[in-house]
């Protein structure tokens, strides 16, 4: 069985390589990315059943890379994880479409819980579409 | 008294720089968390498997005292800054309150992606002013070019120094930016001009000039 591949998108690089240890010493494989554009690049070029994103980074900063990666895939499952969660901000976020918006430092429990739930909606949406799909094969063809 | 714009300006001016300063120290205790996570997983493998891995011990050891240096090395800038407002005229050292304010404004200018250079002088260079005042502008005109440089474009300070007054020069890299048209005069607005003056030597150059007040009252 393939293991659950998360994103952690973060510039402090230190903080991403621990707890990619840490969630991979769990069982997940991790990519890193020091910032919203390479995000962006391995967004495109992968898949991740979850992405774990920083608020405040060089260049673009959270909000901005979680519209840009929602526009481009609105199914994706990301998790805002901010030393700087201000509940404006927090809730713009769930508001374009974030999971959910986690404070620095984070247990590392919840952080395992948040990814679990984003597998799990993910497969929800996955299967969802399989059944619309089904459905408009049959609807075409008047079974 | 101080009127309500220069309350508001200060409020802003100490909003910003604590605001910037407690992320950067969050960021630390989130890697000391992580860390600390760690030692906790290398103890639940170590009862299970009875083996205790003391090479990845030391290195955990290791990190961990790098990020306590950092993080006292930020407490003790952020307590020099909030102490700076302790007397309105004193003698002290330029060289230490520049680098330190040039420090407070690394990670805005990080998250613009502008580098900040500092020189340090060897020789201190004391001057008698008010070092709160001072730093505010300095960070004024930090602001300013992190708000009109583009990114990857980098600030160097040094300091020269006469009798009457120091400078602060500040020369851009690289070689091929220049200044904005109009930022000595943009500056001039935002600055208080009877704690420091700007011009621009050469396109690439600007001074701010800080009068020595144990010499001369004002510009």
């Amino acid at each position: 069985m393939s293991k659950t591949k998360v994103l952690l998108v973060d510039d402090e690089e230190e903080f991403s390589s621990v707890l990619a240890e840490r969630l991979g010493a769990r069982g997940y494989e991790i990519d890193v990315a020091k910032d919203g554009m390479e995000a962006i690049r391995k967004v495109k070029a992968d898949n991740y059943e979850a992405i774990i994103l920083d608020f405040a980074m060089p260049g673009l900063n959270g909000i901005e890379t979680l519209e840009i990666l929602l526009d481009k895939e609105p199914d994706l499952q990301v998790i805002l994880l901010t030393g700087q969660a201000t509940l404006e901000k927090g809730v713009e976020a769930l508001k374009l479409g974030a999971q959910d918006v986690l404070e620095k430092p984070a247990d590392i429990n919840k952080i395992v819980n948040k990814i679990k739930e984003a597998e799990a909606n993910k497969m929800l949406i996955i299967s969802k579409k399989s059944e619309d799909k089904i459905k408009d094969i049959m609807e075409s063809k008047g079974w | 008294m101080i009127d309500n714009n220069e309350h508001l300006s200060n409020l802003n001016f100490f909003g910003k720089i604590t605001a910037s300063v407690t992320h950067e120290l969050n960021n630390v205790f989130s890697i000391i968390n992580e860390y600390n996570g760690l030692l906790e997983d290398q103890i639940f493998m170590a009862e299970s498997e009875l083996t205790m891995n003391i090479e990845k011990l030391s290195r955990i050891q290791d990190r961990l005292d790098k990020q306590i240096a950092r993080g006292e090395n930020i407490i003790r800038n952020l307590n020099k800054f909030a102490h700076s407002t302790d007397h309105e005229s004193i003698e002290f050292n330029l060289n230490e309150y520049l680098e330190n304010i040039i420090y407070l404004t690394t990670r805005l200018a990080n998250l613009k992606k502008i580098k900040l250079n500092f020189d340090n002088a060897i020789e201190p260079i004391t001057i008698v002013n008010n070092p709160y005042e001072i730093m505010k502008n300095i960070f004024l005109v930090i602001s300013y070019l992190l708000e009109t440089l583009r990114s990857q474009s980098e600030i160097c300070f040094t300091i020269e120094n006469n009798e009457k007054l120091s400078m602060i020069i500040l020369v851009l890299k690289p070689d091929t930016e220049n200044f904005p048209a109009n930022t000595a005069d943009n500056l001039k607005m935002r600055i208080n001009s009877d704690m420091l003056d700007i011009g621009l030597i050469e396109p690439d150059k600007m001074q701010i000039m800080i009068p020595n007040k144990s010499n001369v009252n004002k510009f």
